[in-house]
């Protein structure tokens, strides 16, 4: 096993991975698919900063980011996102399938595990791949600002080898 | 084995993890619920049916979407990654 003591990022994305291990077991619900008054897509704004492995020549950076989703089941939802990287001048995205655990006691709170596919406008963070990756989200204030939410996603790329992880606040918008 | 075991066995200390996201209700005191709940989940322990159930859910969602069922629902964790 790699020394995953001291890589922070191999550490937040391990951290996150169980985090939803504890929601799939303690909070899965498995009754029937109720109607839900929330619709189907979603656009996000939101900003905030991310870390890349080691290897990567940027270490980090701070990122404004858009983002789309689609929530097609209880428990699954398309994703993308596009970020802009402040400091080093990148752009970089990802797409593709979550899997959600959502605590059903609060929906203000979900965990979900997926996969994305990657891809980056400059050679530093390159080259594009598929990175499984969890990812938890909470709306910390739902009273005063329910669209405001704080999400972190950690990712491990399955071509790099590299651990990656970023934590946002973002602002939502039903479509 | 609990969340929390599996911490211990990796190196890290869940105590730790307790201590630290307690320290984040103290600037932001509203998420203090929340926060609780998440605590008692790291030193519960993990349930494998639920696991399974989860499992077995997945197919069947990925059926009703090939049928054109759409079943929405807001995931905070589906914000930008």
């Amino acid at each position: 096993m790699k020394s995953l003591k001291t890589h922070p990022l191999e550490t937040f994305a391990i951290l996150f991975a169980l985090i939803f291990l504890v929601a799939v077991a303690l909070t899965l619900a498995t009754g029937p698919a109720n109607a839900s008054t929330h619709g189907v897509a979603a656009a996000y704004i939101g900003a905030g900063p991310v870390a890349f492995g080691d290897a990567d020549p940027y270490h980090g950076d701070f990122e404004p980011a858009v983002s789309l989703s689609a929530s097609l089941a209880p428990h699954i939802s398309v994703v993308g996102t596009g970020a802009w990287g402040v400091c080093n001048s990148y752009l970089r995205g990802s797409g593709g399938i979550n899997l959600c655990a959502t605590d059903t006691d609060n929906s203000n709170f979900s965990v979900s595990a997926g996969i994305e596919y990657h891809v980056a406008s400059k050679a530093a963070l390159r080259p594009n791949e598929w990175c499984p990756g969890v990812s938890i989200g909470l709306v910390p204030l739902p009273d005063r600002f329910p669209r405001f939410s704080l999400v972190g996603c950690g990712w491990y790329g399955l071509t790099t080898n590299q651990s990656g992880a970023s934590l946002k606040g973002a602002w939502r918008f039903p479509l | 084995m609990s969340i929390a075991g599996i911490l211990k066995w990796l190196g890290f200390s869940a105590d730790a993890l307790a201590s630290f996201l307690r320290e984040l209700v103290d600037k932001v005191p509203t998420a203090g619920p929340q926060v609780e709940e998440w605590i008692v989940k790291l030193y519960a322990p993990l349930s494998a049916e639920n696991i399974l159930a989860l499992l077995t859910q997945l197919p069947k969602e990925a059926l009703d979407i090939a049928q054109g069922k759409i079943v929405p629902r807001q995931h905070p964790s589906d914000g930008p990654h």
